[in-house]
């Protein structure tokens, strides 16, 4: 009689995908490798470079990036060792007309003024800001001002447009803010309506 | 330094909806404003009385003071300020390293 002989079965469950272990970590040294790597490396650190840059310049970057408060302590290392410092109590000037410290603002554009007379962007900034606060009438001298030193500066025929219009003096108004569009390539559209508002309103006004 | 003027334009009422362009609280108002009086206005031409002439005379005539005051401004931004020792030279022009 033959005896039958049970084929073995195989697990199932062993066939079809497999998963990966987590493998034994190894350690180099056993290979007679020395491991450089074991300690984690400290977190990178971003290192401002500014071998080349004066005090102003340093601070004009750090302004133009927003870093208000870190601009404004080398702007005034600026003045203290007399490197550009007219320029440098004309951009804190602006700095503090941001934060709406209007005093501040005019005692630095004055400061400014008092080491370059002549400085226009003081000017102008200065009638920015006496603008700001409702004084139109230092406000347009400021600008004129700027005109006489620097003619071809067109933002300040703008702004003293504007200011001339507040004032009602809508010829005069009308005037400078053609000559303003005469020295710029784009902005033509909004100008021209502007002028156009006033064109009306004085027609309506007789 | 980001800051506004109010122009405040005297100007006739009709011209006003197309003059003002801002997309400011104060435009919505102005043109609720406008067609509210609108309608008064057109309500009271129909009842073709002595009392809506006046009335409507009298509206008129608020609204050619209160509208330039109100919503004829136009909204327009200062130039900026300009700071100082700013080096304008172009990216552009620049020569490559």
């Amino acid at each position: 009689m033959t005896k039958v002989v049970k084929f073995p079965l195989t697990n199932n469950s062993r066939l079809g995908y497999k998963r990966v272990k987590k493998r034994k970590k190894v350690d180099l040294e056993d290979y007679g490798q020395l491991n450089l790597f074991k300690t984690q490396p400290a977190e990178a650190k971003v290192v401002q470079m500014r071998s080349h840059e004066s005090d102003f310049e340093y601070a004009l970057t750090l302004d133009e990036r927003g870093e208000n408060d870190k601009a404004r302590e080398f702007y005034l290392k600026a003045v203290k060792t007399n490197d550009s410092a007219a320029d440098a109590y004309c951009n804190l000037g602006i700095i503090e007309s941001v934060d709406h410290n209007f005093s501040k603002a005019i005692d630095y554009f004055t400061k400014s003024l008092k080491l370059d007379p002549r400085h226009y962007e003081a000017h102008y900034n200065l009638a920015n800001v006496y603008s700001e606060v409702g004084n139109r009438g230092l406000a347009k001298i400021h600008y004129e001002l700027v005109l006489e030193i620097e003619p071809e500066f067109a933002s300040a025929y703008y702004n003293l447009g504007l200011v001339l219009a507040l004032e009602n003096e809508f010829q005069e108004a009308i005037r400078i803010l053609k000559q303003y569009k005469l020295l710029i390539d784009d902005d033509h559209e909004q100008v021209n309506r502007l002028i156009h508002s006033l064109q009306k309103t004085m027609s309506s006004h007789g | 330094m980001e800051s506004t003027i109010d122009l405040i334009l005297k100007g006739h009422f009709h011209t006003i909806k197309e003059d003002v362009e801002a997309t400011t609280g104060r435009n919505e108002s102005l043109k609720m404003l406008c067609a509210s009086v609108e309608e008064a206005i057109n309500y009271l031409k129909k009842q073709n009385d002595k009392e809506s002439k006046a009335l409507i005379n009298k509206l008129s005539a608020t609204l050619h003071e209160i509208i330039p005051a109100y919503g004829n401004a136009i909204e327009m931004k200062k130039k900026p300020m300009k700071k100082a020792g700013k080096k304008n030279v172009d990216q552009s022009q620049k020569k490559a390293m």
